[in-house]
């Protein structure tokens, strides 16, 4: 579906929606590069409401059909409706529409978070080089509130499985096992074999079972020039397990990202810092072999993602470059640090 | 053939880079044409290297097969061990190459399962073997590219 097409199509969904609104019109509609498993587009939207004009800049994001990853809109949208209000910075949302009736597939649509930035490289250069600690102090703790918030009074308690606290490790891991199972093209000896460590030396239970947002990361956080963190996005991988997932991820896949400068959070802050600030933040401990359990977790749970996109691209699902690049690059990375992990440990 | 394979794709992709990157004014065109460029420059560097990184891999995979066999308890694994270092390569095409690889990568998986579980220093010696090539495994597939796109985005910035 062209950008042309999606842009008719959310015409009609609006006057749906908004059935009193008047001359709808789409100002622009752009779409947001490198999305794996939705196609994301920033919107003007303008319309007249009791004679009064409206402009609106909205994001839609869409499924499709053939993402990397096995996920709902619903899930998403849950989280950012249990988050808007927080500590945790969300962006507002604004309409959920699972029938395929519409745009082909299901999709949300959410306000623009306006004037920020999302490209981690940024911090290497004026001015945010300047208040990328800042930034990092600042990630750091909406990673630790997340798993603070209470899930029934934001709402997604009975919404989103709840898994044991002794079971969280299994559920994850299984669950991404099996998607390296479906999806691999190759065999991966050095995968395997961490798994089979993972399953033979599994955590400890879950200190408690909380809300993940399952993929804290560069690039995943809206930043401005003067060093804020105006909106976490990309929910769609969360979920309800152990706190120390999220913190695991980040650390993993900032190691990745900036992979150049492996031992500081994503540029942005030493190692140890960020977990202490962590461990302030949520009150949880991150226990050195639990911790490096998860971290080893994130390396499969990223291969899994990695093998995914390889495998989207060579079967002809999504034959974006990024795809092929996303799978490549970060696979090889992934690769790496897998490797480290399971030779050097900790 | 000369110029030879990956020469021309890393021309294509120097090209691609410097002639014809800095004419897309859309910022998401020209992030999807430097990919492209960038993919170009990873088949240049796999080229050269394909066939003899899978010929190497297949040698290091048949001989820990070779040490193994006398540790291995399973009689079927055994079976399977004794066929796959009877097969070498008769056909350098890639592809076939590949399958082989492929091939004999499965039963190191299994090989390598079966004495993690085993007790006994010539287990742990066979294991340390494993893990050791699963380290020239990760190296042989490793791309020196993205140091020079970092190098890249740094001088563009």
């Amino acid at each position: 579906m062209t950008e042309t097409e999606i842009a008719e199509k959310f015409k009609s969904y609006v006057s749906y929606r908004l059935p009193e609104a008047r001359n709808i019109d789409i100002g622009f509609i752009s779409p947001i590069f490198g999305g794996a498993s939705r196609l994301t587009f920033r919107i003007e939207l303008n319309f007249t409401m009791d004679g009064k004009k409206n402009s609106q800049r909205v994001i839609l994001r869409r499924e499709i059909e053939t993402g990397i990853i096995d996920t709902k809109s619903r899930t998403e949208w849950e989280a950012y409706r249990a988050f808007y209000g927080t500590d945790v910075p969300v962006p507002k949302s604004i309409w959920l529409e699972e029938d395929p009736k519409w745009l082909g597939m299901p999709f949300f649509v959410m306000e623009e978070i306006l004037n920020c930035f999302d490209a981690t490289r940024l911090f290497m250069v004026p001015p945010f080089d300047a208040v990328r600690e800042k930034i990092g102090e600042r990630f750091c703790r909406i990673m630790g509130t997340i798993p603070t918030v209470d899930l029934a009074a934001v709402g997604i308690e009975g919404k989103f499985e709840k898994p044991a606290a002794d079971e969280c490790w299994r559920r994850e891991l299984d669950y991404w096992e099996a998607t390296i199972n479906k999806k691999q093209l190759e065999p991966n000896p050095v995968v395997r074999a961490a798994i089979r460590w993972l399953r033979r030396n599994p955590p400890p239970p879950a200190q408690k079972v909380v809300a993940v947002h399952g993929d804290m990361r560069p690039g995943n956080f809206l930043f401005n020039e003067t060093g804020e963190i105006k909106a976490i996005v990309d929910w769609e991988m969360s979920h309800i397990g152990d706190p120390l997932e999220d913190l695991a991820w980040g650390l993993n896949c900032d190691r990745i990202w900036s992979w150049w400068q492996r031992e500081q959070l994503a540029l942005m802050a030493p190692r140890e810092k960020a977990i202490g600030i962590w461990e302030q933040t949520s009150g949880f401990k991150a226990e050195s072999d639990a911790l490096f359990w998860w971290e080893v977790f994130s390396s499969i749970k990223g291969m899994a993602i990695w093998i995914s996109m390889n495998n989207v691209y060579t079967t002809g699902g999504n034959t974006d470059t990024i795809i092929c690049f996303g799978g490549l690059w970060a696979g090889d990375h992934q690769r790496r640090l897998l490797i480290e992990q399971m030779r050097g440990g900790k | 053939m000369r110029p030879q394979g990956d020469h021309i794709l890393r021309t294509v992709a120097t090209n691609m880079l410097s002639k014809y990157l800095p004419g897309y004014a859309i910022e998401h065109e020209r992030a999807d044409f430097g990919l492209m460029a960038i993919m170009v420059l990873v088949v240049s560097e796999e080229f050269d290297r394909a066939a003899y990184r899978r010929i190497e891999e297949n040698n290091a995979i048949r001989n820990i097969f070779k040490d193994a066999l006398p540790v291995v308890k399973d009689e079927d694994l055994k079976r399977r061990i004794k066929e796959a270092m009877e097969k070498t390569e008769h056909d350098y095409h890639i592809s076939a190459l590949d399958q082989l690889n492929c091939e004999l990568q499965e039963v190191l998986i299994d090989l390598h399962a079966h004495v993690e579980i085993l007790e006994g220093g010539d287990a742990r010696m066979i294991e340390e073997t494993i893990w050791k090539e699963l380290e020239n495994w990760t190296k042989r597939r490793e791309f020196m590219i993205w140091q020079l796109i970092a190098a890249m985005m740094g001088a563009g910035q």
